[in-house]
């Protein structure tokens, strides 16, 4: 049913776009062209959404339906809510991603370290003492 | 608006609605959400309810639009709460690498520390061992310097020494052949200077070396004195090369007509080597008449005051004449 709602809806988005627009579609319409710039290809159903959600709402704002405006508005506005937190999600689940990485690579590194010191100590314990000349015996 | 575009907003807006008494959510989802995101939770139950109550009236089409608004604001709580999550997990990440780092830093530190401590340990004991080559290595140069000049000095000793036997030799073989007395037991001799010699090379001593020297010139001075008796008259060859050893001797010579004259010096009786080797008597003016008899014998004929100046004249060695 989404799919074809969005079909229809790619259909109507080439027909001319609404003659007025009121302060709070054109915020709307910044959010939306913002979180497009993100090019997330897992949040495109939901900016569609809320593009053809906020045509609905100047739509049925210009024809008078004032609640049923307001229904479309706060459907777009829902939908663009989601977009942002599963861009901000992606950004974040990258950024742990990189600090998984380097929590490993710190891991080796310290592993390399280690070994590289327990070889050192290792080898310090095998040194022959050097005798000080005070313990030395005279010949 | 044209039909299309209102069929496309109706089936957007109103998609995923429920049918009538359907329960739009799990309420133990609902429970788990609203910690992190209680707004938007609150905002789904309020869309559910507008939406219950649009169906009560019977109109589905609002019904369905709330229940996408529903829908919408709890799918938003399920990614701030997923968000809350992410963020705490970041958080714990950055803490746990920044500990690591640090850690790892400290370790770092530790591992220099070692490893210059064993390069200080290493760079001792290599400079020690080095000392201690370079000590047996000089101790071993000093030894074989020492080695050296000892049998240089004997060996210099050794070559005159063989040098004057090989010479007495072939002067006393002169003799022979002059018609001359040959040397006694010469044979024995230079097989006995042969034997010190390699004695000596084999392990050098300074008072055999030096025994082995004088045995070979007392040879050499007999085998002279041989060849001057022998020789009965002295060829103006030999004269001649008396006189250059005489001069190198230190001993002012000269050939004259009366002979050769060697002037009288202190330095005469230590090289009386050169005498012998001439024939016929030795005439010795002054006070070196007695002491070259002694050494000499009948050979030497004095005349003058004791207290003239010394001269030595040997008639024999006459200057060729032009």
């Amino acid at each position: 049913m989404v799919v074809v709602g969005l079909a229809l809806g790619a259909f109507a988005a080439g027909q001319p776009a609404p003659s007025r627009t009121g302060e709070r579609a054109l915020v709307l319409q910044r959010r939306i062209a913002s979180l497009r710039a993100e090019q997330n290809a897992q949040v495109d159903g939901r900016l569609r959404q809320a593009e053809l959600a906020l045509q609905a709402a100047s739509t049925r704002q210009e024809s008078g339906e004032r609640e049923a405006g307001e229904r479309a508005y706060r459907i777009a506005e829902a939908s663009l809510d989601i977009a942002a937190s599963r861009i901000e999600n992606a950004r974040l689940r990258a950024a742990i991603v990189a600090l998984e990485r380097d929590r490993i690579q710190l891991e080796e590194q310290q592993s390399v370290v280690d070994s590289a010191i327990a070889a050192a100590e290792r080898a310090l314990q095998h040194e022959p003492r050097e005798v000080p000349r005070s313990e030395r015996s005279a010949p | 608006m044209n039909f299309c575009l209102r069929i496309a907003l109706a089936f957007t807006l109103a998609c995923g609605g429920s049918p009538a008494g359907a329960r739009l959510f799990d309420d133990d989802a609902i429970d788990e959400l609203r910690p992190a995101a209680p707004v938007l939770v609150e905002e789904a139950e309020g869309a559910a309810s507008s939406a219950r109550d649009a169906r009560a009236r019977g109109n589905d089409a609002v019904a369905r639009e709330w229940e996408t608004l529903a829908r919408l604001k709890l799918e938003a709580a399920e990614a701030k709460a997923a968000r809350a999550e992410l963020e705490a997990r970041l958080a714990t990440l950055r803490d746990e690498v920044s500990a690591r780092s640090q850690r790892l830093a400290e370790r770092i530190a530790a591992r220099e520390a070692l490893v210059a401590e064993r390069r200080d340990t290493l760079v001792r004991r290599a400079a020690l061992e080095e000392a201690a080559r370079a000590f047996e290595t000089a101790e071993g140069d000093e030894r074989r310097r020492n080695r050296r000049r000892a049998t240089a000095l004997g060996g210099a000793r050794l070559s005159a020494a063989l040098a004057l036997a090989d010479r007495a030799e072939l002067i006393a073989a002169a003799a022979v052949a002059l018609g001359g007395a040959p040397l006694p037991s010469l044979s024995a001799r230079l097989a006995q200077l042969r034997q010190q010699e390699g004695a000596v090379r084999s392990e050098p001593r300074g008072a055999s070396e030096a025994e082995a020297l004088a045995n070979a010139q007392a040879l050499h001075v007999e085998a002279l004195q041989r060849l001057a008796d022998a020789r009965g008259e002295a060829s103006p060859a030999s004269c001649r090369t008396f006189i250059a050893m005489a001069r190198e001797r230190g001993l002012e010579a000269h050939l004259r007509d009366e002979g050769a004259v060697l002037v009288g010096s202190d330095r005469l009786p230590a090289r009386i080597a050169v005498l012998r080797s001439m024939p016929g008597p030795i005439v010795v003016q002054g006070s070196l008449a007695s002491r070259l008899r002694r050494r000499l014998g009948e050979r030497v004929q004095r005349v003058g005051a004791a207290d003239a100046s010394p001269l030595v004249l040997l008639p024999r060695c006459t200057a060729p004449r032009p």
